[in-house]
């Protein structure tokens, strides 16, 4: 056998199989809670599949929903490979929603005008909002984990607040607070006459190979992942740890913003309060990111596969006794077997960092096992 | 002489172990005799970590048996090499810094009384253990502060903790400075005294000749030779490491040019008060290597991150080439035409996760070759990265795989190229033969000698002061953050050097 194709194979596929395995594992579960409530699991998954990919609506459904997530779960990836780990995706998505719902709708002058502005602003605001927990790192050494994941909540508030007292759509008689629609003019089109399916998941698919791009074949995505595997060798290196964390951060806050964008865009045509909280979508695309280990690719197919799962989820409530929580279930032991491999990750770095680098070189050479053989990656 | 019985405690027969196409130990067999010190030595990536990681448990191979006291054992992981009374003296990682000793030592196997961890008798068992293997260690303080030798001690007494009868050390003497090679050397061999069997992984042959009762020589993934020490010389096991009689580096007459390098008083204290270097003004010039000599953690490490930007120094001036770059950032300090090989290949010089081919475009990326406008030129950088690993001869598979596969020497041989690649003038190296074989030592000398001859200014810090001797054309003595003398070539005495290292006046 010729070993070497063998490897390129192997090494091809390594960023895609990772996922499989964790959703694979959580699929075991979940057929051990079906099994509880007395029904075949394999009925169930095919179910499942079924209302997922099944026929050409669900199929579509499926991706719609994943265009937000596999945005975020781009997002994240970005800042977490580049050891940043920030979780304010969800608040980003919500700034940009808003701001592109506003704007779309209050800018004066024409709909183009309207449009571009309200693209141009809401990114720029996303960015910002991400930025500025960079900032608090920075300046304040502020955990990244803390000021995203609170900005999260400042972000949702804040945008009820304005969306209540100030853009409120009064028109309709529903007591939803949410903003007035945009123009049809300037909504996506849809991708397939009469489907949800809009435009929204091209720019997703060009996003995934943009990013895919920037992190393996230009400077600046070299200079992140490097301080993403040592800080240390990027600073002898001459790299500017700083200017990458601005950057990632700010760039990983305007990817998020840009998934509120496209569900405003695409698929609501207004900023309705709670409606990406309730969906978790950055949370997903997060999960995404993680059990791809960053890779782009690996994020697209994660994304739609864990958008099927709560769509046939869906699917499975409506046509069994099987309750809707089942879908819920898997994505909690995905999301558990994610957390074990971070949590592995963790205790290494700690224990690093139970030797300074000061004293005594890792000239002996380092006898703890290999990364290689660590769970899902 | 120890009185070894010749019965023996270990064997590992036929070991195969393959990394994808590469056979990292190929059909190795090793014996061990109760109470002897056997020395495993052999050139970078000849498999010695390797075999001893499939001894640990750590790694497993995929044919070959291991016998402890002639019965087949299998060994899935740590925790069985434990329970079968094999140790190993772990470098690095293992410590947990705000803990203490015996905190440390017992970990994972505590004393308990009832319920509870029964502190007063753990630390009762530390200290009698302690001084039973006359290993002293005070059982209470944290290991935070510790020195690298004291660090490895409590290595050892978590392994005697554990009640191993084979010890193995992969490469322990590669960060201790002298005293703490000499008193580890006396402490195997007195282990040895007690009935322990022990495994040395080393590269330096001196110590092999010292401590070791038998030796065996790897190359290229197989045993080669065993030696019993009392019949060989360094000579002949270096012979057989490298498989060819190494040639000294020529060190070519010049004379030097104007000083490209000039520190004048650079000073730094930690913490406002606390000073860690000391008015320190040295010069190197063109066409010279200047050679720091100091026992490890008298501020060498500090003075070369000042130079090279990595940290911020209280006062003084650094020019290169008439140009002051005191305190600034490292880009600057690279393009003012200073490139330098780190102590610490893992910690500064890799990154374990990168592949070969992004550790070694460091420093080289944003030349134009590499990257436009902020586009990398992945063509030629992999021309590059192939280049350096063939010139330099690492031994590496492809230069997709990951840094961390690499041999310890084989990595540092990849950092060498990379800054020596870097064509500047002036080149700062770091402890750079620290843990590679012999034929590499020979490798990176001559590179550093040509660099010489190419009219570079060549700052050689180093803790092994043979090879301060061998390649300054001057050198300077650091003591406690202060120069303690300077010397022309061939103007000073090893014993000299020795004394002024740890502070004695000028004679
Ligand atoms: N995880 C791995 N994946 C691929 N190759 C590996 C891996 N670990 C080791 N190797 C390769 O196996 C060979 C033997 O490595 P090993 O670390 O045993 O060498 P060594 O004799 O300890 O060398 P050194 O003296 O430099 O420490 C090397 O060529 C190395 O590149
Ligand atoms: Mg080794």
């Amino acid at each position: 056998m010729n070993s070497g194709t063998l490897r390129k194979i192997s090494h091809f596929l390594a960023p895609i199989s990772q996922p499989f395995i964790a959703i694979f594992l959580a699929l075991v579960v979940g057929a051990i809670a079906i099994i509880v409530t007395g029904e075949s699991p394999f009925n169930i998954y095919k179910i499942m599949v079924k209302g997922a990919f099944g026929s050409e609506y669900y199929l579509l459904t499926t991706l719609t929903r994943a265009t937000p997530i596999i945005i975020t779960g781009l997002g994240a990836a970005i800042c977490w490979s580049s050891n940043y780990m920030g979780i304010g995706g969800e608040g980003q998505m919500i700034m940009g929603g808003f701001l592109c719902a506003v704007i779309g709708f209050h800018f004066p002058g024409p709909q183009w005008l309207k449009l571009t502005c309200a693209i141009i602003f809401s990114l720029i605001g996303s960015g910002l909002y991400s930025l500025f927990s960079a900032w608090l790192l920075d300046k304040f050494k502020m955990s990244l984990a803390i000021s995203t994941l609170m900005l999260n909540y400042a972000g949702a508030y804040i945008a009820m607040h304005f969306v209540q007292n100030v853009f409120l759509d009064t028109t309709g008689d529903a007591k939803l607070v949410q903003t007035q629609m945009i123009d049809e003019s300037i909504r996506l089109p849809r991708i397939v006459e009469g489907q949800k399916l809009h435009w929204g998941f091209g720019i997703a698919v060009l996003l995934v190979i943009l990013v895919w791009f920037m992190m393996n074949r230009t400077v600046f995505g070299y200079e992140s992942r490097m301080s993403g595997f040592n800080i240390h060798f990027c600073d002898y290196g001459g790299i500017n740890s700083k200017k990458i964390m601005y950057g990632m951060l700010t760039l990983s806050g305007v990817i998020c913003g840009l998934a509120g964008v496209i569900e405003v865009l695409g698929v609501n045509y207004r900023y309705t309060h709670n409606t990406y909280v309730s969906a978790s979508y950055a949370w997903i695309g997060l999960n995404a990111a993680l059990i791809s280990g960053y890779n782009p690719i690996g994020i697209f197919f994660t994304s739609i596969i864990l958008a099927g799962i709560s769509t046939g989820g869906a699917a499975i409530a409506r046509a069994t006794s099987v309750p809707l929580e089942i879908s819920t279930i898997i994505q909690g032991c995905i999301t558990l077997f994610i957390s074990a491999r971070i949590a592995i990750q963790f205790r290494r770095r700690s224990r690093k960092l139970a030797s300074p680098a000061k004293d005594g070189g890792s000239s002996g050479d380092i006898l703890i096992p290999e990364t290689k053989g660590e769970i899902l990656r | 002489m120890r009185n070894q019985s010749n019965d023996v405690i270990l064997r590992m027969e036929n070991i195969v172990k393959c990394y994808g196409s590469l056979i990292a130990n190929d059909n190795v067999s090793l014996h061990l005799n109760r109470g002897e010190i056997l020395a495993v030595i052999g050139e970078n990536g000849a498999g010695k970590t390797t075999l001893m990681k499939v001894l640990y448990g750590l790694e497993h191979p995929d044919k070959g048996d291991i016998y402890l006291n002639e019965k087949k054992i299998q060994i899935h992981n740590a925790a069985q090499a434990i329970a079968n009374g094999i140790g190993m003296v772990q470098q690095h990682f293992m410590l947990f810094d705000p803990f203490t000793v015996t905190e440390n030592i017992v970990y994972g196997k505590e004393p308990k009384k009832g319920l509870f961890f029964d502190l007063k008798k753990a630390n009762q068992t530390i200290s009698e253990l302690s001084r039973k293997f006359d290993l002293p260690l005070n059982p209470t303080t944290k290991i935070q502060g510790m020195p690298v030798g004291l660090r490895q001690r409590v290595e050892i007494l978590k392994v005697l903790y554990q009640n191993a009868d084979i010890i193995v050390f992969d490469e322990p003497t590669a960060v201790l400075t002298p005293q703490e090679v000499h008193e580890l050397l006396n402490t195997m061999k007195r282990l040895a005294e007690a009935g322990k069997s022990i495994i040395i992984v080393t590269h330096k042959l001196n110590e092999v000749m010292e401590v070791a009762d038998r030796a065996m020589v790897m190359r290229l993934g197989k045993h080669v030779a065993y030696r019993n020490i009392a019949d060989t010389s360094i000579e002949e096991l270096s012979f057989l490491m490298v498989g060819r009689h190494l040639v000294e580096t020529e060190i070519p007459e010049i004379s030097p040019g104007k000083d490209i390098l000039r520190i004048t008083d650079l000073c730094l204290t930690r913490d406002g008060a606390v000073p860690i270097l000391d008015h320190i003004s040295i010069h190197v010039n063109a066409g010279e290597i200047v050679g720091i000599a100091g026992v490890s953690g008298n501020g060498q490490s500090d003075l070369v991150q000042c130079i090279f930007g990595l940290q911020k120094a209280d006062s003084g001036q650094i020019l290169v080439n008439g140009k002051n770059v005191f305190n600034c950032p490292v880009k600057e300090v690279r393009h003012s035409g200073m490139a330098m090989i780190p102590e610490d290949r893992f910690i500064w010089g890799s990154a374990a996760q990168a592949s070969i081919a992004e550790t070694a475009i460091m420093g080289h990326y944003e030349k134009p070759s590499f990257s436009k406008k902020g586009f990398l030129n992945i063509r030629t950088i992999r021309e590059f990265a192939g280049k350096l690993v063939k010139e330099f001869s690492v031994k590496a598979d492809s230069i997709a795989q990951k840094t961390s596969s690499l041999s310890g020497g084989n990595a540092q041989k990849l950092i060498v190229a990379r800054e020596i690649r870097q064509n500047t003038p002036i080149l700062i190296a770091c402890e750079p033969t620290r843990g590679i074989d012999i034929g590499a030592i020979q490798f990176v000398h001559d590179c550093l000698v040509e660099k010489r001859s190419e009219g570079a200014a060549v700052l050689l810090v180093s803790s092994e002061l043979s090879e301060i001797l061998k390649l300054s054309d001057r050198i300077y003595v650091i003591y406690e953050g202060k120069i303690n003398g300077e010397f022309k070539r061939g103007n000073v005495s090893e014993e000299e050097l020795g004394l002024l290292m740890v502070g004695s006046k000028k004679l």
